[in-house]
């Protein structure tokens, strides 16, 4: 049983461990050897966010055979998902370890377990917890552990540059965690979790912590030696305070990098060109990772690049209905994802839609990620053990008026021959030695560019002077022009340039710009009905649609051409659907929804070429009428491994057991004591 | 010869991932399968593989991959050569349920070759062997096949 679930089975517990380590940054680059008398080592004692590798350790009463602990496998390389070994040295032995730095380490901050002090030049510090700060002022430290017993051994976690400003039960005055959800059925949003510590230091630092950046990283976990909750990474927000020998630090969580405007537009279509490859749940993971990460929130990773791609369809197939998002938050768009995604419609190519759950869990505080297992009982909570147990039941929904917006777009097919549509935007004249710039704007899922002569007739590749350095950037960005160069790649997946982008006549061509990123860089696909002409599309990241920017496209004949733009053209229409339930309730009516599937195309592996069509799942307002209206709060001892959105057993005092979803949890660790008041909606949402 | 390694009971009633693996524990399972195999060679039963390699652990030990890997392989080499059949495989999970398997089927061995042991005594002339000298047709070892 872990040393958490031992603790909170007492009456009284003992104080629990608040570690929480203010990131500020350092250039100090740390190198460490001599692991003097370690039993195994990895070296890895500068990831202070990388879980330890729990092993079937022998040491002290032995190890839990709950399955948390593996076997020692030395080829197991050190990273954040396996874990580290750090240094571990032999039962009942001391362990040495030097650590070196390029520069003057002021002090050192180091995490270590089953240590009873530790001495540096010749000075011996007492460790009392599982944290202790050394002051150096030197680039090297020879450090030497004591174990605390003879059945124990030294487990050193991390040995960091004074970088890290460490607070722990020493130095902490005051620590409230407040991780919140919002489980509500209607317009949810997305909230931050906060941190809000008070920290005991008599030295003056108020002209210190003023210089203290926002969105500098704080972390914060709780529990006891060998057994601490998983890392919550925060931001400092606002001032980082000192007075009166306390200074205050108020930190949230990543979601208020979410705040910002969605860079792009968001388009759905009902039926379009799809490739099926990958899991569903893979691409609606990579859809909400897409959103987090393109927002800007830190470590987070996506499995494939996405761009966003127009639906095709078929020449005589029935036009997409599409839906397109702009002008919202990010914040807002992930908010309404995680409320309606919890059924996965994502079209199949030509096959009807597949029906299965989808659910959110949190990853770190605040972070949503997507699975398609049903979240089960991780917590049990006896009601005899809360206090002050507050149960509000809301109203039955008994109906959802949904507005829908489809968009009925007006797609040129560019398969067909010749194009059935043509929507055409403008024209600029465009002159030797000049470029073209042409700004529009609005809703659209792609533009088309044509560019011909002035009597409408196709432009060859002759007409360019260099082709590779076309230019095809946003607005303002005219400096990577060269950046294209390479970077083209055929649509059969062999390798490419820009020579051969436009006018090998029987391939279609896209082009795909890694100095553009994720930002919006679409071609439409090369189609032999138009050998001489080209055309491509693109969007820029930043808000604004942009252009072809001028001085780019250089013509080498004296002639003057037109550019013709073509676009698509998109008509909103509002439509209200209606959800009900077989019971009394009140109507209420639901966010403007998406209807569709949200499609991504087009990833470029190491050269080559993959297909991905991304899937939306439709709008799911009939989970949303079984979602309980019954909500509850009530104060706890508090654990500190709990998130919102994981759920529990409720053991209610008549003996019945509930199922619960924790909807917010906030946990003060004050005077060695820790309290969390907690509120929860029945059922799993 | 006499076996001279030391059998001591196996405990297979753990009930929950909440019990502690100690390194008296693994020198139990470590010892029982070296008492299995050397068993095996007193009754005659052929056995493939060596005797388990480590059979003393301390509270220093981390048990690694190799170092399981080699338990199972013994504890296979033993169940094959005496006729049991597990329920299922014990693999590499440090799990209770696991650790209960392991124990479980060095207790059927354990089982079987005392019963090979006893067998003979009732049914044998003396100074039979088990696997040396033909057996009473009908007596209850020589009805289970094993050695015809």
């Amino acid at each position: 049983m872990s040393a958490i679930d031992i603790q909170n089975s007492r009456q009284i517990r003992d104080p629990m461990d608040v570690l929480i380590t203010l990131s500020l940054g350092t250039d100090i680059a740390m190198t460490y050897s001599g692991y003097s008398s370690a039993k195994i080592a990895d070296g890895v004692l500068n990831q202070s966010s990388w879980p330890m590798r729990g092993l079937a350790d022998l040491q002290g009463n032995g190890f839990p055979l709950d399955g948390s602990r593996v076997l020692y496998n030395p080829n197991t390389s050190p990273s954040q998902t396996n874990g580290k070994l750090g240094v571990r040295g032999n039962v009942g032995q001391p362990v040495s370890v030097t650590a070196t730095g390029n520069d003057t380490i002021a002090s050192l901050a180091i995490s270590v377990t089953g240590a009873a002090s530790v001495t540096l030049n010749g000075e011996t510090t007492e460790i009392t917890g599982s944290h202790v700060t050394l002051q150096l002022l030197n680039t090297t430290a020879a450090l030497t552990f004591q174990p605390s017993s003879e059945d124990r051994r030294v487990e050193i976690i991390t040995v960091l540059p004074e970088a890290d400003f460490v607070i722990n039960n020493d130095n902490l005055i005051k620590a409230t965690v407040s991780l919140r959800s919002d489980l509500s059925i209607i317009n949810p949003t997305l909230p931050e979790s906060e941190l809000t510590v008070e920290v005991y230091q008599d030295l003056d630092v108020s002209e210190a912590v003023g210089s203290i950046p926002e969105d500098t990283p704080i972390t914060y976990q709780a529990g006891y030696p060998g057994d601490m909750s998983p890392v919550r990474r925060f931001y400092v927000s606002g001032q980082v305070t000192w007075k009166d020998n306390v200074l205050s630090i108020q930190a949230v969580d990543a979601v208020h990098f979410l705040d910002k405007e969605l860079a792009f537009s968001l388009g759905v279509g009902t039926t379009g060109y799809y490739d099926t490859s990958a899991p569903s749940v893979a691409r609606a993971q990579n859809i909400v990772n897409y959103l987090v990460k393109d927002a800007g929130v830190p470590g987070v990773t996506i499995k494939r690049t996405l761009y966003f791609y127009a639906a095709f369809y078929n020449d005589g197939g029935i036009p997409p209905n599409s839906v397109i998002e702009k002008g919202k938050s990010y914040r807002d768009i992930i908010a309404k994802i995680m409320n309606l995604f919890h059924i996965d419609n994502i079209p199949t190519k030509y096959t009807a839609n597949r029906e299965t759950d989808l659910w959110i869990t949190y990853v770190d505080a605040g972070i949503p990620q997507v699975t398609n297992r049903k979240p089960q009982s991780k917590w049990t909570i006896q009601e005899e053990d809360a206090a002050s147990v507050n149960l509000t039941a809301e109203r039955q929904i008994q109906k959802i008026n949904a507005t829908v917006t489809r968009y009925q777009r007006a797609v040129p097919n560019p398969y067909a021959t010749p194009m059935k549509t043509e929507f055409q935007i403008g024209t600029v004249d465009w002159v030797k030695g000049e470029g073209a710039f042409v700004a529009f704007d609005d809703y659209s899922a792609r533009y088309l560019f044509g560019l011909s002569k002035s009597d409408g007739a196709p432009l060859p590749q002759s007409y360019f002077e260099d082709l590779v350095s076309m230019p095809i950037l946003p607005a303002g960005q005219t400096g990577r022009i060269d950046g294209l160069a390479g970077n083209v790649m055929p649509q059969d997946g062999s390798s490419g340039n820009g020579s051969n982008m436009f006018f090998d006549n029987d391939t279609p061509q896209r082009l795909y710009d890694s100095n553009l990123g994720l930002e919006y860089t679409q071609i439409i696909p090369w189609n032999s009905a138009y050998a001489d002409d080209w055309r491509f599309a693109w969007k820029s990241q930043s808000a604004a649609w942009a252009g072809l920017v001028a001085a780019g496209l250089i013509g080498k004949d004296d002639q003057s051409f037109t550019l013709k733009i073509i676009g698509d053209k998109v008509l909103p229409s509002k439509e209200e659907v209606t959800y009900s339930a077989n019971r009394e309730g009140v109507t209420v009516d639901a966010p403007d929804a998406w209807f569709g599937s949200l499609l991504f195309a087009t990833e470029y592996q190491s050269g080559v070429k993959q297909e991905v069509v991304e899937g939306m799942p439709r709008a799911g307002y009939e989970s949303l009428l079984k979602r309980s209206n019954v909500t509850c709060s009530f104060t706890w001892k508090g654990d500190p491994r709990i998130q919102p959105r994981d759920v529990f057993t409720f053991h209610r005092l008549d003996g019945t057991d509930e199922e619960w979803t924790f909807e917010n949890i906030t946990i003060t660790h004050e005077g060695g004591g820790t309290l969390a008041e907690v509120t929860a909606r029945k059922g799993i949402v | 010869m006499a076996n001279t390694r030391t059998w001591a009971e196996p405990v297979t009633d753990r009930s929950s991932g909440s019990e502690l693996m100690t390194y008296e524990d693994m020198n139990r399972i470590t010892e029982n399968l070296a008492w299995l195999y050397v068993e095996c060679g007193e009754q005659g039963i052929p056995i493939t593989g060596s005797i388990i390699s480590k059979t003393v652990w301390t509270h220093n030990d981390i048990i690694t991959v190799s170092q399981w890997a080699e338990i199972l392989t013994c504890l296979r080499n033993v169940y094959t050569a005496v006729g049991f059949t597990p329920q299922t495989a014990p693999d590499n999970q440090m799990l209770y349920t696991n650790i209960n398997n392991v124990e479980t089927i060095e207790y059927g061995c354990y089982d079987i070759l005392a019963a090979y042991e006893r067998i003979p005594n009732m049914n044998h002339y003396i100074g039979d062997k088990l696997g040396t000298n033909y057996l009473y047709a009908g007596d209850p070892f020589n009805a289970g096949g094993r050695y015809d």
